[in-house]
């Protein structure tokens, strides 16, 4: 997968984000097959879950601005391979063992067509332009305030709401288009 | 599109958005200069420029992984420290690399998990961190600084220490290859900085590889003093492995931290980087866990024979499970390291060989309370003969006559006085490398007895007696009775050949042989009834073992008759007679056997009393009547009761026997009949496929014992539904069951029935008739005999069989 940054992928930060898509994974996993009539799974919670194994890890992590990033970037792949899982059952197709609801991690439910269809908007987007790739990804999958986004990639408040304004017109086309047959 | 046009595209975007919307057309038009395409392109984007779209954060409204990252304590600010980096994770807290915003110090900040302190915690660790500032040395990671900072509405504590870039210990130990005497000088200087510590008035309390990193330069430096002092209970918070450092004394608790928990630790980090593994092995239950820690832990010599003798002796002498007995001082056990290093005298007390003795027979104190008895006896009787050859002797027969008899007899006290030595030293854990245990010795002991000793006026005989003897002890039936058997043929006109006879008898009976075992006492009933002076005592012991071959042979109706004989005997003795005890014990069983459970719980309660009363409440048949007892109580549907006196045998005779000792097996093959019966199917199944792999191994396949466990694994089996793995259990039992009992054993029969039932309910109606053909035929057609009832069972089931398939 490509890491897309301010400091650049290294090697580190692609085993961190290893490590922290297999752990948001299984915590989703075991929060969404839960038991019936738990309550559903709370955002916050998973990722607390998350991190409190990743506490753990004993690295020297590169710094809790990158953290953000890498974060943010495993609950985007998490979301996405859960709606393409979702896709693949209601198909038929492969052998994926549990449906799983998307609806009940995010607040107000998602479609995962919608979700896929933005997943697949956002690479192309990355494509052209990585830094608006990676502002969508943090502010719609991390979470985050302009200005911390603004942090995280050292560059000005202007800058980040000019970008996400662009990246979030170009997504929103695409996905129309897209939509279209 | 290229990428340049879409940079370009970007800037027109970016530049005409932020214009006043009345501008936008003018603006887009100019910049565009004629490129319709572009125009059309950035006002399409613009069109599509929606601040309601992906407005929400996928997880919804209000979440950020920045916080949940502060949550989680990975990104913030404390007192004048900003935190940059984890550096690791404990139990009590996290701890980061972090800058002192003023001065630009880098410090190893930790704080506390929201939580690990209490108040009153808080306030100590406070009061902690000045005494801490006072300590200096080398070896100790300095405290800068202390304070409580807010973590997401939480208010937490945070110490501030001289960052230290090392490895933590044990990874450099193995990282490095260190060898003995690196290690032993590496723990001499963590001692040295421990000492430093204890002089000032501070005790570490949470000593472990992981808060001692070793430097570039190799120097040890210890981090985190001080701190598991004020957080709550370290026993409930440590994750894994941090129990093994803990000393016994701060398991129990309520015990104040004292130095010597410290070095406790000390002793426990060294033997693990020795090792490999720690001193005690902690299970996670709080019980076991302070069981384990008084417990002595495995010699280090014995794991390393290399390292036996005085590094040992240091390193156990931390170690020890009594404070007061331990090491007084973390400079004590500093100074005798490097004296081994240095290879002078230490002052460690060496554990004397009777001490390592007493350790291992703790473990197993009836036992070698047994074999130490009969061995006693065997050499105080050769002791004897010397004596008496020595002297009385002397005056009658030529001197040097006497000399060589008295030589000899002394030769012999010798020998088998070495060949006893041998094998309680191989007993000790020091006599070899592996898990030896005594068993296992007694087991090498019966096989080196022809080679070493040589047999000479009825020592060998007295020598197979008595390990056969100790092998019944340590339930090694077989092997005892070959044993006692070889003592017989070898026993001379002088030896009591009927006490070896009884022996032997019991012996059998135990390995499960009671058809001979019963025609051994039969014959030694009629002949002690046939010779009017034997004592009393021994025909009341002859009844009740005839009694109890008679019952194991399924004879119930024989057994009662004979231990209603032996219980008129036994009135004769005092009330606290053992074997008086198991007969009226047996007589419960008789009883039960022949359904009278009310009765039989009557005779238990009764004895057990009077066992409990003359023996003990620890006595190995206090216990065996305890787990009886139990079964009665199953019987008569008191669970609780039931329960209670399983627990209490099986605690009892674990603390005696160890774990897989035939009495132990036992008493689990009983909790596993009580979970049965409370249809916890699945627990049941579980410890009763334990049970019958135990007694599978130990007693074999045939064994009658091994036969019940296997057919009750197959009732629970089916009970809980899984009929297939139940028949087939059902099949393998049969042929077994028929080599192991006798043809017309009334367990035979139940298992027969038993299967044809199952066999029945699955609508096979030839196969379960035929086995029940079998059984009806097997139990023989008497008249009125004590297995009317089950033979009426077989009747009917027979009955109902033909019904159904003539349906």
């Amino acid at each position: 997968m490509r890491t897309h940054g301010p400091a650049g992928p290294t090697p580190q930060t692609a085993e961190l984000f290893g490590r922290i898509y297999h752990e948001l994974h299984a915590v989703a996993l075991r929060c969404l097959r839960g038991e019936r009539g738990a309550p559903t799974l709370q955002a916050t919670a998973l990722v607390h879950e998350v991190f409190l194994r990743l506490a753990k890890a004993p690295d020297d992590w590169a710094g809790s601005t990158h953290l953000l990033a890498v974060a943010a970037r495993a609950i985007r792949r998490v979301l996405i391979n859960h709606a393409l899982a979702r896709r693949c059952l209601r198909r038929g197709g492969g052998h994926t063992p549990e449906p799983l609801p998307l609806g009940g991690l995010a607040a107000p439910a998602r479609d995962a067509v919608e979700l896929l269809a933005l997943g697949e908007a956002l690479e192309r987007l990355e494509q052209r332009d990585p830094r608006q790739g990676q502002i969508v990804e943090l502010r719609f999958f991390g979470g985050l305030t302009t200005a911390e986004i603004a942090r995280v990639l050292g560059v000005s408040t202007r800058t980040v709401e000019g970008e996400w304004s662009l990246a979030r017109a170009w997504l929103r086309r695409h996905m129309r288009q897209e939509a279209e047959p | 599109m290229t990428e340049p046009v879409f940079a370009r595209i970007k800037a027109i975007y970016l530049r005409v958005r932020a214009a006043p919307p009345a501008q936008r057309a003018e603006l887009l038009a100019r910049e565009c200069a004629g490129s319709a395409e572009l125009a059309a392109e950035v006002e399409s984007l613009l069109a599509n420029d929606d601040d309601g779209f992906l407005a929400e954060p996928v997880l919804g409204r209000g979440f950020s992984v920045a916080t949940a990252l502060v949550h989680q304590g990975i990104d913030f600010r404390a007192g004048d420290y900003r935190a940059r980096a984890m550096l690791g994770a404990g139990a009590t807290g996290l701890v980061y690399r972090a800058v002192h915003e003023p001065t630009g110090r880098e410090v190893a900040l930790k704080v506390l998990r929201p939580g690990a302190l209490s108040p009153e915690g808080a306030r100590r660790l406070l009061a902690e961190a000045a005494l801490l500032r006072r300590l200096d040395h080398p070896g100790i990671a300095r405290v800068h600084d202390a304070g409580l900072a807010a973590l997401h509405g939480e208010t937490t504590a945070y110490l501030a220490m001289e960052l230290v870039d090392g490895l933590p210990l044990a990874q450099y130990v193995s990282g490095e290859a260190c060898s003995v005497r690196v290690i032993v000088h590496l723990m001499a200087c963590v001692a040295d900085a421990v000492q430093h510590a204890h002089e000032r008035g501070v005790v570490h309390n949470d000593l472990k590889p992981s808060n001692v990193l070793i430097t570039a330069k190799g120097a040890p430096r210890i981090v985190d003093f001080g701190v598991a002092q004020c957080t709550r209970d370290v026993v409930a918070d440590s994750a894994g492995g941090t129990l093994g450092y803990l000393a016994p004394e701060r398991l129990a608790s309520g015990a104040p931290s004292r130095p010597t928990s410290d070095v406790y630790a000390l002793g426990a980090i060294t033997y693990e980087l020795l090792t490999g593994r720690l001193p005690v092995d902690h299970d996670r239950r709080p019980g076991a866990q302070l069981r384990a820690a008084l417990a002595d832990p495995w010699p280090l010599g014995a794991l390393r024979p290399e390292l036996r003798g005085d590094l040992e002796t240091i390193v156990h002498h931390a170690l020890d499970p009594l404070a007061a007995r331990r090491c007084p001082s973390a400079a004590f056990f500093a100074r005798d390291l490097r004296r081994f290093l240095a290879g002078a005298r230490i002052e460690s007390p060496r554990l004397a060989w009777p001490r390592r003795f007493a350790r291992f027979a703790r473990h197993h104190r009836a036992v070698v309370g047994g074999i130490a008895a009969s061995f006693a006896a065997l050499l105080l009787g050769l002791a004897g003969t010397v004596a008496a050859l020595r002297t009385a002797e002397r005056a009658r027969i030529e001197e040097a006559t006497a000399r060589a008899q008295a030589d000899r007899a002394a030769a012999r006290a010798r020998a088998v006085s070495d060949y006893l030595t041998g094998v309680l030293r191989a007993a000790t854990p020091h006599g070899g490398d592996g898990n030896p245990n005594l068993d296992d010795v007694l087991v090498t002991a019966a096989r080196s007895l022809p080679s070493t000793l040589v047999d000479a006026d009825g020592t060998l005989a007295a020598t197979c007696h008595a390990l056969g003897l100790a092998l019944f002890a340590v339930g090694r039936y077989e092997l005892a009775a070959q044993q006692i058997e070889r003592a017989l043929a070898l026993a001379g006109p002088g030896d009591d050949a009927t006490g070896l006879q009884l022996d032997l008898g019991v012996a059998m009976l135990h390995s499960g042989r009671s058809e001979p075992a019963l025609a051994l006492f039969t014959a030694i009933s009629d002949r002690l009834a046939a010779s009017a002076d034997a004592p009393v005592e021994l025909r009341f012991r002859c009844g009740y073992h005839h009694a109890l071959a008679a019952y194991e042979s399924g004879r119930l109706l024989l057994a009662r008759e004979r231990i209603e004989r032996a219980l008129v005997l036994g009135a004769e003795l005092p009330a606290g007679n053992r074997t008086l005890l198991a007969a009226r014990g047996l007589a419960g069983l008789v009883a039960s056997a022949l359904g009278e459970h009310v009765e039989s719980a009557g005779i238990y309660e009764a004895c057990l009393a009077d066992a409990e009363l003359h023996l003990g409440a620890g006595h190995p048949q206090t216990l065996t009547l305890a787990n009886n007892l139990a079964l009665q109580h199953l019987q008569l549907d008191d669970v609780r009761r039931c329960e209670a006196l399983l627990q209490r045998a099986l605690d009892g005779r674990r603390s005696l026997y160890g774990d897989d000792h035939p009495d132990v097996l036992q008493t689990l093959h009983n909790l596993a009949t009580l979970r049965g019966h409370q249809q916890r199917y699945a627990e049941a199944i579980e410890l009763q496929r334990r049970v019958l792999a135990q007694r599978h191994e130990l007693l074999g396949a045939n064994h009658p014992k091994t036969l019940t466990t296997h057919h009750n694994l197959a009732r629970l089996l089916e009970q809980g539904g899984r009929i297939e793995e139940a028949e087939q259990l059902f099949r393998a039992l049969l042929p077994n069951a028929e080599a192991g009992l006798p043809a017309d054993h009334w367990h035979l029969a139940l298992f027969r029935r038993n299967f044809a039932h199952l066999l029945h309910q699955q609508r096979r109606h030839d196969e379960a008739r035929c086995l029940l053909e079998a059984a009806i035929a097997g139990l023989g057609d008497g008249s009125a005999d004590e297995h009317a009832p089950l033979r009426a069972q077989l009747h009917a089931l027979k009955a109902s069989v033909a019904a159904a398939a003539g349906r």
